[in-house]
């Protein structure tokens, strides 16, 4: 059932076309196009080149090997592709209900055939962060995926990202209860841990065949050197990780005042230099305490917060992006995906942010390299330099303009997106059904004229035996 | 325009040095001024009175009524205000209830469910600034407590993040359901516990249940299942927060004292409805009480008729609560603001106004251990303050600003309401108010009486106890505005032209509580002068004027009694025939309009449609009476002659007359609308020729040439002395009525527009006269004949005519001079007429020498006029006679609130002026 399923998204795209290519070209040179390559300068006509799926020049000037696929993208646009850094989008619902889940891990619930992937390849978006919901205390792990694959494995860029977290109140829960839980999970692996650590030494004395001889609290610091992950259990491993700094958290800040306490939990339990701020639209308020940490954050979908006086029922508006950059933060843009319209795309969240005062270069790297940095994947992914991934889009016009279209994107080098077989959009645009109509008014046409070739004939049959008549008539009278 | 401009300008400076403090003292560091502090400290006394408070970072640096306040600190002024401690509750509903199920769970923490990024304006605005949480009121046990400021940076709002543990007593945590965790992931080796019933389940089990759950917590048992509850309860029992309980019911409250006294621990009473029955166990146990009154303002509370609370009376309670260090809290589950109301109700219960304010502050403040920071103005404690309008335990009294660590995080939206309150309201001829008050929206009063609604957030001036307001003093009239121009301004003129905003000579006069000024010209012109009623104080013309023209100024002074008629009849009939054609107009009007409604056919011949228009000719430049003047020559002496001439077409003819050398003779010539040629025919003995007049005209009524007598060329030079106006008719007509029909209105003349006005009644006409003979001439025409509303002004013979004067209801304007001589001995003028009825005001003929007036006028009081007459004469008397009393004279509704505060009457007491406003606005004196 699902492998139909999969096939026929693929089918649907034009992408199985693409990928059941018996070899996909190993290098491929485009040339002639405007390059943005986000880190360094514009060049107005260049050429990209990808071998074996790494980018190994952009220039002005570059020797195509001669057994390249040279590609001719003169008048188009090559931008890296965008990364999504935040989205529950392509499980099959956001959360679990229990609020302390550590042990949870998107890996399972990754939907390779999910439409939003297909969406994400259509806006340019050839690297998505998907994480766990808001809706929760401590969540499970996230990973950066290709939105394009069969298998969750085939997908994946980098696993075991982050835990998400979060101090705002899970729907039908306050501040204090929420809080509480977090505590109380962090207290509780606290007890855990040195229960498991006086069991360690237990067992090591055990080995040797000796009794414990030291006070249970010498045992426990004894033993904390000799815990191993295997000694974990499930429910703790995340955690222990995320202590150690090997997972990231990633909390959410629904509102200003939850950020103090994420950053609170953060530090008191030793992986603030782990952690990046997903923020809701009204967290932006608690910018000098995000000033102070330094730390990443995600901005909310909505840029901008409306806020009414209490008393004079005055509305204030506030452009989010604006006061974080001001702040010199490390900043990622997100898609929001719920609205139909404009919001969805990145390109369309970086031109808002240049229209309220945000530099053109700082706008597009919110949705390139920022989320790159903040996820770790800089290093292959978020910007067209030589060494990284050969992910590029390839666009109708400048990234920023509304009119711009996708029209083809590559991953690894190879074509994962091409708008010309994109089915889907043709039927969303009405294409499809025109052509449709314009197909059957052609045949109906053709019908008709057939109809007519052999409507004559029948007339011409059918006034023969008149024409016989008439002929006799008058004969007749003639009688 | 220049004036106008430069007037701007020093506005503008104005307000920027008195914006700037405010603006500087974001920073954290200035000084307030008050006329009252209310420290509501154990070592400061209990009222400052015009005080000062210095701030520096956020902290109290001293408090006193005479500092000297460092030049470097940025002064705000409340001259009409109260400040006090910002208010602490002890007990709101700001923290709301966690959702936990556990009867005891120590874990959970008030302060997290704080919004720290908050706008609490509306707490603010009713004065509180620093509140306690609660974790919930619903279990046993609901956590800790903590004590936040609802203003201010949000990193320094929290003062105590734990504050209390805070513990329930009462029915309401009785039988809590069941606990029901479940353990995950379930699987054969972890099962799913059971549900855990949990107490207390009665009365006596509830401090049972506590106790066991803190011998629990410190032996480190625990449940099947790890909770943070039971190390958060070890810990603070270890840390020895204090105990906040709730007990409403007097079992729960002893329970409460008993359990304290056992585990020796500190800590407080909240609620506590039935406080009062056990108010002795607490007295002696030295238990403090967060009083929060049962009591229900956003609606009458429902059926409450099981709740045995409510047969008690707050009052009663209140009473017998004495001696124990008691705070008042709002009623359990009413929002914050009810605070100050909370406090009104026990003060007006009887508890002491001091302790009722302590209450609210200070022991609260005690009471939660936030004392060393806020609860009252002491040196270094935080800059928590309210800026009230009044006393804060006056109903009326509401929040101006409200300052948090040195930070003005309120200022009310300023909607224009003002509030004056005042010892004496003066508001109009026996009609006084004592502890009076008056309320004004929109530059207009509203309200004034014993007591006023009270808007929130309007501005308060309070002037209690001595001040005494009246309505802004009027001089009736001035020349204030002309600026020495001493022309003869013509009806055509509108005086308030020349006025834009109020400049410095105009605040001088202002400043004197004169309001308003009748305007006039300096000279009055034949055909009557027009009057204009400003006020002295605003920005904008069109607010300074309250009616031009507001009188026609007549000028009989100086004429012969015979005359007066004569004079007073020519602007009449103009005026006259002026408002004929408008009555005639309006008649036709409605005669048309009536007509059309009923559907009958209108009259449309050519004649009702058109009308001549006659119009004076513009006069000619030879015709009339000139001067001639010859010298020169062999003349030993000039030579004058008249010569009366009249100008026919191209033509001159006239008559000449020489007294000096005694002949007559005609004069023929021509003239080309320059230049004059004439001969003289005349009997002069030895003359052959007649001489010759060749002149130019040099200028309008000035010609200047030579006579030619006998060969002899003398210059001549001639003064036009008189000249007569033509009138006649030209040949264009105008419509009178559209082609429907339709009467078309006359053309508006605006210098018949002031005499249709007083024709029509609407405005007075202001006479100059002198004499008894010129007075009885002005009243047989203006008010026997024509029936108007007369003015006299200057008036020295009205004595004369007191009776008709007084049946005729005609008001004198008497001179500036107080005192004249007449009859040998002084003459007091204004106490005369006064006394026998007459009604009075008084004038400066003057600019800004009207700022004189009041003490003039006090002159004349010292000099017998009674007090109450000079008042009424300089307000509604004055505004009455000019028929401006709609507006200004009086305090009531509906009037300009253009008003003077005095220190006391200002001419019974000679009180001076201490404040005014205009227009609803205060000036800056």
């Amino acid at each position: 059932m699902n492998t139909k399923r999969i096939l026929l998204t693929c089918c649907l795209l034009g992408l199985g076309a693409a990928h059941s290519e018996a070899v996909p070209p190993a290098k491929v040179a485009f040339e002639g196009g405007r390059i943005i390559p986000v880190v360094g300068e514009e060049i107005a006509k260049g050429t990209l080149l990808i071998e074996h799926g790494k980018i190994t020049a952009v220039g002005k000037k570059v020797e195509i090997p001669y057994d390249a696929m040279v590609i001719d993208v003169s008048g188009k646009v090559l931008f890296p592709g965008m990364i999504s850094p935040h989205t529950w989008r392509g499980l099959d619902r956001p959360n679990e209900n229990l609020p302390v889940a550590p042990y949870l891990d998107v890996y399972d619930a990754i939907d390779p055939s999910s439409l939003s992937f297909e969406d994400a390849l259509r806006d340019g978006v050839l690297a998505v962060h998907v994480i766990q919901g808001n809706n929760c205390v401590i969540g499970g792990v996230s990973r950066v995926v290709r939105p394009i694959g069969r298998t969750p494995d085939e997908m994946t860029i980098k696993p075991s990202i982050a835990l998400k977290l979060s101090t705002s109140p899970k729907t039908g829960s306050e501040r204090m209860s929420q809080m509480a839980a977090m505590r109380e999970a962090f207290l509780e692996l606290a007890y855990y841990l040195e229960n498991l650590a006086e069991a360690r030494y237990e067992a090591e004395l055990k080995k040797e065949n000796k009794e414990v001889d030291v006070h249970p609290e010498e045992a426990r610091t004894r033993g904390r050197e000799l815990i191993r992950d295997e000694d974990l259990d499930d429910k703790h491993r995340n955690l222990v990780k995320l202590k150690d700094g090997r997972v990231d958290a990633w909390i959410y800040c629904g509102a200003a005042t939850d950020v103090a306490p994420a950053i609170e939990t953060a530090k008191r339990n030793g992986f603030l230099e782990h952690t990046v701020l997903v923020l809701g639209t009204e967290a932006y308020r608690a910018v000098k305490e995000l000033r102070a940490v330094g730390r990443p954050v995600v901005l909310p979908e909505v840029l901008v917060h409306q806020e009414r006086d209490p008393i004079t029922g005055e509305l204030n508006e506030t452009f989010i992006p604006k006061v974080i950059h001001d702040a010199g933060l490390l900043y990622a843009l997100q898609p929001n995906p719920s609205s139909s319209l404009a919001e969805r795309f990145l390109t369309y969240q970086a031109a808002r942010c240049v229209r309220h005062g945000i530099p053109r270069r700082a706008a597009l790297k919110a949705i390139t390299l920022n989320p790159a940095k903040i996820l770790g994947i800089d290093d292959q992914l978020g910007s067209l330099e030589v060494g990284k991934t050969g992910n590029v889009v390839i666009l109708s016009g400048d990234p920023l303009d509304f009119n711009t279209w996708v029209e083809k994107a590559y991953i690894d080098g190879i074509l994962a997106y091409d708008r010309a077989k994109d089915e889907r959009l043709k039927v969303l645009l009405g294409l499809k059904k025109r052509q449709r109509e314009k197909e059957k008014q052609e045949k109906d046409k053709q019908e008709e004229e057939e109809k007519k070739e052999t409507g004559e004939q029948e007339e011409k049959k059918e006034e023969e035996p008149s024409k016989k008549k008439s002929t006799q008539s008058p004969s007749g009278e003639n009688r | 325009m220049i004036r106008v401009r430069t007037t701007m300008l020093i506005l503008t400076v104005v307000v920027a040095a008195v914006t700037l403090p405010l603006v500087a003292s974001a920073s954290g560091s200035f000084a307030i001024r008050a006329r009252r502090i209310l420290p509501v400290s154990a070592t400061l006394p209990w009222e400052i009175t015009d005080g000062v408070i210095i701030v520096r970072d956020g902290r109290i640096a001293a408090i006193g009524a005479d500092l000297q306040i460092p030049s470097d600190l940025p002064v705000i002024e409340f001259w009409d205000s109260t400040v006090t401690p910002g208010l602490v509750a002890a007990a709101t509903d700001l923290g709301r209830d966690h959702r936990g199920d556990e009867s005891v769970a120590a874990g959970y923490r008030a302060v997290d469910t704080f919004d720290r990024y908050q706008n609490y304006a509306k707490a603010l605005a009713s004065g509180v600034t620093t509140v306690h949480l609660s974790p919930g009121v619903h279990r046993l046990v609901t956590g800790q407590g903590a004590v936040v400021k609802l203003g201010g940076p949000s990193s320094s709002r929290v003062i105590r993040p734990q504050a209390d543990l805070t513990i329930n007593l009462g029915p309401d945590v009785m039988n809590p359901p069941p606990d029901v965790t479940f353990s995950f992931p379930a699987s054969a080796d972890v099962p799913i516990p059971l549900p855990r019933r949990q107490r207390p389940a009665s009365r006596m089990g509830q401090l049972l249940a506590l106790d066991e759950a803190i011998r629990n917590a410190m032996a480190g048992k625990d449940g099947e299942q790890f909770s943070i509850h039971t190390p958060a309860l070890a810990q603070v029992w270890k840390e020895k927060l204090p105990l906040r309980i709730r007990a409403d019911r007097a079992a729960d409250v002893s329970g409460a004292i008993r359990f304290l006294r056992e585990k020796d621990r500190g800590g407080y009473i909240t609620g506590g409805a039935q406080a009062g029955r056990v108010a002795d166990a607490l007295r002696a146990a030295n238990v403090p009480l967060v009083y929060q009154p049962r009591d229900s303002y956003l609606l009458p509370g429902a059926d409450i008729g099981t709740d045995p609370s409510a047969l008690g009376s707050p009052a009663r309670d209140l009473q017998s609560l004495q001696g124990i260090k008691l705070a008042l809290a709002p009623p359990a589950g009413q929002p914050v603001v009810g605070l100050r109301l909370a406090a009104l109700r026990a003060c007006g219960s009887g508890l002491d106004p001091r302790r009722t304010l302590e209450a609210i502050t200070r022991i609260p403040a005690e009471i939660l251990a936030v004392d060393s920071r806020v609860g009252s103005l002491g040196v270094g404690k935080d800059a928590d303050m309210l800026v009230l309008t009044s006393d804060p335990l006056e109903v009326s009294c509401h929040v101006q600003r409200v300052y948090i660590a040195g930070r003005c995080v309120f200022t009310p939206p300023t909607d224009g309401a003002l509030i004056i309150k005042a010892g004496t309201v003066w508001a109009g001829p026996g009609n006084e108010i004592h502890e009076g008050q008056i309320l004004v929206e929109e530059g207009k009063i509203v309200s004034v009486g014993r007591s006023v609604p009270h808007p929130p957030f309007a501005r308060v001036i309070d002037v209690r106890p001595d001040g005494f307001v009246t309505p802004g003093l009027i001089d009736a009239h001035s020349h204030l505005g002309l600026q020495g121009d001493r022309t003869a301004a013509g009806t055509k003129f509108r005086l308030s032209k020349l006025i834009g905003a109020a400049d410095v000579t105009d605040r001088r006069v202002c400043s004197a509580g004169i309001t308003t000024v009748l305007m006039a010209p300096y000279a009055v012109s034949a055909m009557g002068s027009p009057f204009a009623a400003v006020k002295t104080a605003g920005t904008q013309r069109p607010k300074r004027v309250i009616r031009d023209p507001a009188a026609v100024l007549l000028d009989v002074s100086n004429a012969d009694p015979i005359a007066v008629q004569e004079i007073l009849g020519k602007p009449l009939a103009a005026g006259k025939e002026y408002l004929d054609k408008w009555i005639k107009y309006e008649k036709d009007l409605k005669e048309f309009l009536e007509k059309k409604k009923k559907g009958e056919k209108i009259d449309v011949s050519e004649k009702s449609k058109e009308e001549e228009i006659k119009k004076p000719a513009e006069l000619d430049p030879i015709t009339g009476t000139w001067r001639v003047s010859i010298t020169g020559g062999p003349l030993p002496e000039p030579m004058t002659m008249m010569i009366v001439v009249r100008l026919v077409g191209s033509a001159v003819e006239g008559r000449v007359t020489s007294s000096s050398m005694g002949f007559t003779g005609r004069l023929s010539g021509t003239f080309d609308g320059s230049h004059l040629s004439a001969e003289i025919e005349a009997d002069i003995p030895g003359l052959d020729t007649p001489p010759k007049i060749e002149a130019d005209l040099v200028e309008e009524d000035h010609l200047k040439g030579t006579v030619t007598v006998m060969d002899i060329s003398l210059p001549l030079e001639a003064w036009r002395i008189d000249k007569k106006e033509v009138e006649f008719t030209v040949g264009r007509r105008r419509r009178l009525r559209t082609q429907s029909g339709r009467p078309l209105p006359p053309k508006v003349d605006q210098s018949l527009e002031p005499l249709k006005r007083l024709l029509e009644k609407k405005i007075p006409a202001v006479v100059k006269v002198s004499t008894p003979a010129q007075i009885r001439e002005v009243l047989a025409l203006l008010v026997d004949k024509h029936e108007l509303h007369v003015v006299l002004l200057g008036a020295e013979g009205a004595s004369v005519h007191v009776a008709q004067l007084a049946e005729k209801k005609v008001t004198v304007v008497v001179p500036p001079t107080v005192l004249r001589m007449r009859r040998w001995r002084d003459y007091h003028q204004a106490d005369d007429l006064a006394r026998r009825g007459i009604s009075i005001a008084f004038q400066s003929n003057a600019e800004d020498g009207a700022r004189d007036l009041p003490a003039v006028v006090l002159y004349a009081v010292e000099r017998g006029l009674d007090a109450e007459e000079a008042l009424t004469a300089m307000t509604t008397g004055a505004a009455k006679a000019f028929k401006i009393d709609d507006r200004v004279g009086s305090i009531g509704p509906g009037k300009d609130a253009d008003l003077v505060i005095f220190n006391r009457h200002p001419f019974r007491d000679a009180g001076y002026v201490k404040r005014v406003v205009v227009s609803g606005k205060e000036v800056r004196l």
